[in-house]
């Protein structure tokens, strides 16, 4: 397809930018020993990306042919030239840069698409079988296995001109337990960008476990007190929050928009033992969910410092926002599939992590609570975000008390990023599994060490 | 100018799709398809973005072999023989139930269209012109205001579906929507950002439509300034039309599903018949679609669709049933299989409609002390319908006066909240043409200022 797309982008002028997508998904899921899907899902097409007459069009086909591809270009240029002269700042030529060339590698390819769909599914079965037994209380669950294999080939008139295969497999498992009329879930999902060991190497059976024990365990706690608390926050959280409230804040087309962080760069956003970084590489462990080798305008991703030693030292870029501002390109143009247009997204967000132990951070916490599993969340231009939390322990003089549920932590990123106090050497990517919307989704990961800051936890009623 | 696929032959394809899977070995099979044409223009930064025409046409290929369901979706016509290979690959390996089959379809479903010939000639210049005339209206009623994103669009599209168990239905539609996201900015001060939009069948409405969208956007983004903390009390909350859903509807919605009922995930199964809302609280399914905005006549099963209650006077009175959960439950068909060409058929609502009370807005938001509430944010149980969230846009008021707020909790029970409603207006507000509802206070709410 590369050599196709090169042979075409050989005759166009002015910047045209096309973009091969093939991708495969598929989905099993199991409820109560019942196969609930066995899905697969193939789209293919070429994305076609114009800047004409200073303001971008957009096509694209399902047709893979010369003829075709040719004819969305057309199209695409008709749209620009149709609505250019109604924009009011015309988008200047894009600065020239180094893009990405040949052809990428990417782990777990070949580990993955040779494995049968039996063995998949017979892992799942076997998984929400085993998470009904592991308890009386547990009358339902669901274990689900996906997959994205994908292939991308970017080629540009300006040079770039990149392949690369990647494949993301996921499972999770979810327990509902009841006693008493009472109900409450646990939920364990994991999803990298790699293969078979990479997905698993923490066995299905600690997942499991962990998701049956967290449900049944919630059935006879309490919810906590509200209010503003010291927490320690798992990088599951972590990673939800510095995805959420500081990472769509400092996408740099939500910058040039007025988010909280317009005007921020230099400034002191976070305490001083905070350093942010958004990476296209998996960094400190393998396997991270929003690994990519080159962005979908060909340029090679780089690893970002959004925020170095508390300061705020980066936004999130595409090849527009990069010249707006005067900068390189981060390689954060990504598209979900080929009909949609590259935007600028997160990849691998997280923050470094520091020297204490968590177990020494607990036993300096004189009062305040242990978050570890998000359940949903949200964030706001200003940074203020609500997510909600699968469990929470109570912490009073250093050691960890009572589970606690129904709790949900908000703030402002930007304020609570001011109070964090201590980073633990654990860290883990704990986002993998989860799709990040905006627009149009994608698949990112986000995580990081043990955080104690100060936020506001809701719970009582 | 680029259309979809006809109806003819996008049967046509899904007959041929059907019998190449009976040839590979499949009981039954059932095809759903749609091809769609869109023009848009984006909106970002407070200027056009991009314009761009895309067309696809995907095909939802569902087998039943030996018990066992198989399912794949492609786009590639060329090379849909794979995909349906794939599904009865699928299916091969599936284990058997005996629940699971294609919908046999009671009645032929007319082929109906609506599509309004001006919207769907509307191209990307005209559509320009109406997005920057929209979007210098919107700014120009408050200069703090910043556009993120937004855009306005045409959508054409044809639907078919056919089966081996005599399934055979096609329709034809066109739509314009548009929405803006953004926030208002004044020097230092950030609002919380909102959103919000319409979908409309004719080009004569669209416009006209979105400017009243993109009002209420305004005013939310504006009311979202100057905020500061809250108070803490147990008291009432003021649900505006468009907070309703996503404060009440959403959870209520997935638990009245059959799916959600079998699978252990929704405690209503047992309580048909039952009063489980206030008396006034009526939600029905909108199956032959709301006033002005036609919906496709049939379900992803290619059922028939039907207005039914769901919630009548405060009883449960029906859930909601695709034809497997028909099967497994032995009770009836709803005909509420959800879903398009790149999913298997779920459990849904086509569009809602909640009945208006007798109190206007304006005496429900006279309230001695209670919070109006324009964006909540919140994380649930819906199991036990346990919830709490944070007010992202909203107002106190307190001894007539009102003034926004930030940093506000509200927790409380989704089925405690409908037995608390205490007053439902007099009016409501259609939203993108599927989803009808008025203003309703709940009391008793547990608000805490943080």
């Amino acid at each position: 397809m590369r050599l196709l797309l090169e042979d075409i982008i050989k005759s166009l002028d002015g910047f045209v930018e096309l973009r091969y997508h093939h991708k495969e998904f598929r989905a099993l899921r199991v409820t109560q020993g019942r196969v609930e899907s066995t899905a697969a899902r193939h789209r293919t097409g070429v994305g076609v990306r114009v800047l004409e007459s200073g303001t971008w069009g957009f096509s694209s086909t399902s047709d893979c042919t010369k003829k075709s591809i040719l004819q969305a270009v057309g199209a695409a240029r008709t749209a620009a030239r149709a609505s250019a002269p109604h924009r009011k700042n015309l988008i200047p030529d894009l600065p020239k840069v180094d893009l990405a060339r040949g052809d990428f590698e990417m782990p777990g390819v070949a580990d993955i698409m040779s494995r049968s769909i039996d063995e998949k599914l017979d892992l799942i079965v076997k998984a929400e079988a085993s998470a009904r037994a592991a308890s009386a209380s547990i009358p339902s669950a669901t274990a689900g296995y996906n997959e994205i294999y994908a292939e991308k080939v970017i080629v540009t008139t300006d040079g770039a001109s990149a392949g690369f295969k990647f494949v993301r497999p996921e499972f999770r498992i979810l327990a509902v337990a009841e006693r008493d009329g009472e109900r409450a879930t646990g939920h364990e999902s994991v999803g990298v960008t790699g293969g078979w060991e990479c997905l698993f190497r923490e066995e299905s059976d600690k997942l499991i476990g962990r998701a049956t024990k967290a449900a049944v365990d919630l059935l006879s706690a309490k919810i906590p007190e509200g209010g503003k608390n010291t927490v320690i926050l798992a990088p599951s959280i972590v990673g939800l929050m510095v995805h959420e409230a500081v990472g769509h804040t400092v996408e740099a087309d939500f910058v040039q928009a007025g988010s909280v962080a317009a005007g921020k760069i230099g400034k002191r956003v976070a305490s001083d033992i905070v350093t942010l970084c958004d990476s296209g590489a998996s960094e400190l462990i393998d396997g991270a969910g929003g690994t990519i080798p080159v962005d979908d305008e060909g340029v090679v991703t780089q690893n970002t410092v959004i925020i170095k030693d508390g300061i705020l030292n980066s936004y999130l870029h595409n090849r527009e926002s990069a010249a707006h501002y005067g900068v390189a390109p981060t390689g954060n143009a990504r598209a979900w599939e080929y009909s949609d247009e590259p935007l600028i997204r997160m990849r691998n967000t997280y923050i470094q992590p520091g020297t204490q132990s968590i177990d020494e951070i607990i036993a300096s916490t004189k009062s305040g609570f242990l978050l570890d599993g998000p359940r949903n969340g949200q964030a706001d231009a200003t940074g203020e975000f609500m997510f909600g939390v699968q469990q929470a322990w109570r912490i009073e003089n250093g050691k960890l008390g009572e589970l606690v549920r129904g709790v949900t932590l908000s703030g402002k990123a930007f304020e609570v990023l001011q109070t964090v106090d201590a980073i633990s050497n654990e860290f883990r990517w704990d986002l993998g599994s989860g799709h990040c919307g905006k627009g149009q989704p994608a698949k990112v990961d986000a995580g990081g060490p043990y955080i104690r800051c100060e936020a506001i936890l809701g719970g009582s009623q | 100018m680029t259309t979809p696929m006809k109806k003819d032959s996008l049967i046509s394809s899904c007959e041929e799709a059907v019998d190449l899977a009976i040839s590979l070995g499949a009981d039954d099979a059932e095809v759903y398809a749609s091809s769609t044409v869109e023009r848009n223009v984006g909106i970002e930064k407070n200027d056009l973005h991009q314009a761009s025409q895309v067309s696809e046409t995907t095909w939802g290929i569902r087998v039943v072999k030996n018990g066992a369901v198989g399912f794949c979706t492609s786009n590639q016509p060329t090379n849909l023989n794979k995909a349906v290979a794939e599904a009865v690959s699928l299916a091969s390996i599936a284990p058997s139930d005996p629940h699971n089959a294609i919908a046999k379809p009671a009645v032929n479903i007319p082929s109906t269209v609506a599509v309004d010939e001006e919207l769907i000639g509307l191209e990307i210049d005209e559509l320009t012109v109406m997005a920057m005339r929209l979007l210098s209206d919107a700014r120009g009623q408050d200069k703090r205001l910043t556009i993120d994103t937004g855009g306005v669009g045409v959508n054409h599209q044809t639907t078919a579906i056919a089966s081996s168990t005599g399934t055979r239905a096609s329709y034809e539609s066109a739509s314009g929507s548009g929405f803006l996201f953004g926030m208002c900015v004044d020097g230092d001060e950030v609002g919380s950002f909102s959103y919000d939009g319409d979908t409309v069948r004719s080009a004569a409405t669209l416009e006209n439509a979105l400017q009243v969208s993109f009002k209420r956007f305004v005013d939310k983004c504006a009311g979202a300034m100057g905020a500061t903390s809250g108070e803490s009390f147990n008291g009432s909350v003021l649900l505006p039309p468009e907070t309703v859903s996503e404060f009440l509807i959403g959870d209520l919605l997935a638990m009245l599903g059959a799916d959600a009922i079998r699978t252990g995930k929704s405690p209503l199964g047992d309580k048909l018949g039952q009063l489980i809302a206030s008396t006034g609280f009526s939600l029905f399914e909108e199956g032959l679609g709301l006033k002005g905005f036609p919906i496709c006549p049939f379900d992803r099963e290619g059922m028939l669709r039907k207005r039914a209650p769901l919630i009548e006077n405060g009883v449960l009175t029906n859930l909601l049933f695709n034809s497997y959960e028909s099967r497994a439950s032995g009770r009836g068909y709803s005909n509420n299989a959800s879903g398009g060409a790149s999913s298997l058929p779920g459990v849904g609502a086509s569009a809602l409609s909640l009945a208006t009370g007798t109190e206007s807005y304006a005496d429900m938001a006279n309230m001695s002390e209670g919070l109006i509430v324009t964006r909540f944010s919140s994380s649930s149980n819906p199991l036990t319908g346990d919830f709490s969230g944070v007010v992202k846009g909203g107002f106190l008021v307190k001894d007539g006066e009102r003034r926004p707020i930030e940093e506000t909790t509200i927790a409380g029970n989704l089925y405690e909240c409908l037995r608390s409603i205490s007053a439902i207006s007099n009016t409501a507000l259609t939203m993108n043409g599927t989803v009808s509802m008025p203003a309703i206070k709940i009391d008793g709410l547990s608000i805490t200022a943080g």
